[in-house]
C-alpha cells in the first residue's frame, strides 16, 4: 500500500514500485532475499 | 520499565503475544522508541555485516524476539542478530527459540532492561558472542564464553570468523 499526497494505491509484490526519486523495487525480489 | 498489562503470558500463548513486545516474567513490557542516532547505527552496522556474512548467516534487525525462558516466560529483543543458515532453516513468523551465534546491541539512552541483566540473560541461553556498542563511552564490550573485553572505537574488533571492524569507521558513516 503506497500513500502519497493523500492518494493510496495498492500494488502486488510483482509490481515495480517507486520508493523515492524514481528508484523502483520489486518486493518479490526482496522476498526472494528474505526466504533465501 | 513500564509494564503494559497485568496479564501473565505463558509459553503456550507465545504466538498471541503482540509484536514488538518484550516479556519479563510473563509480563509485557513497553519498548521505548529508539532515537534517530540509534536507528542509523543499527543500519550502518548491519549494512557492514551484510557484506561479510550474508552467505553463511541469516542477518536480522529490528528488535528480533529471542526466547530466554519458558517458565516464567521471558522474551527479549535484540538490535542485530546473526544465526548460521545451517542452524536456522525456516524464515518463520515466530521468535527465535535457538541461541543466535551473535547478538549486537547498540546502547540506547533509555534501556528497558539493564545492560548487565540482558548480558546475563543472553549468556544463560548460550549465545556464543555478544557485542555491545556503548555509544556514551565510545567503547565496545565483547562477551564470549563468559569472558568480557572492552575495546575502544579505534580498535579493530573481530566480529565473527576473523572478520574485523573498526567502530570508528562505522561512526563516520553514521554521521556522514
Amino acid at each position: 500500500l503506497v500513500i502519497k499526497d493523500n492518494k493510496s494505491v495498492i500494488y502486488r509484490f510483482d509490481d515495480e514500485i517507486e520508493i523515492l526519486e524514481g528508484k523502483k523495487i520489486k518486493f518479490s525480489d526482496i522476498e526472494k532475499e528474505v526466504i533465501g | 520499565l513500564k509494564i503494559l498489562d497485568k496479564k501473565i503470558w505463558t509459553y503456550e500463548q507465545i504466538d498471541e503475544i503482540p509484536e514488538h513486545s518484550i516479556i519479563l516474567n510473563g509480563k509485557e513490557v513497553e519498548i521505548m522508541a529508539a532515537s534517530v542516532k540509534h536507528g542509523k547505527w543499527v543500519f550502518e552496522v548491519s549494512n557492514k555485516l551484510n557484506k561479510f556474512f550474508r552467505k553463511k548467516y541469516i542477518i536480522m534487525v529490528g528488535e528480533v524476539g529471542i526466547l530466554i525462558n519458558k517458565k516464567p516466560l521471558l522474551i527479549l529483543s535484540a538490535d542485530i542478530v546473526l544465526v548460521s543458515k545451517k542452524k536456522l532453516k525456516d524464515i518463520s513468523d515466530r521468535i527465535l527459540e535457538i541461541p543466535p551465534d551473535l547478538v549486537i546491541e547498540i546502547e540506547k539512552e533509555k534501556e528497558e532492561v539493564k545492560i548487565e541483566e540482558k548480558i546475563n540473560y543472553y549468556s544463560s541461553i548460550g549465545i556464543k558472542r555478544q557485542i555491545w556498542v556503548l555509544l556514551s563511552k565510545r567503547e565496545v564490550l565483547v562477551i564470549e564464553d563468559n569472558k568480557s573485553v572492552i575495546y575502544r572505537f579505534d580498535d579493530e574488533i573481530e566480529i565473527l570468523e576473523g572478520k574485523k571492524i573498526k567502530f570508528s569507521d562505522i561512526e563516520k558513516e553514521v554521521f556522514k
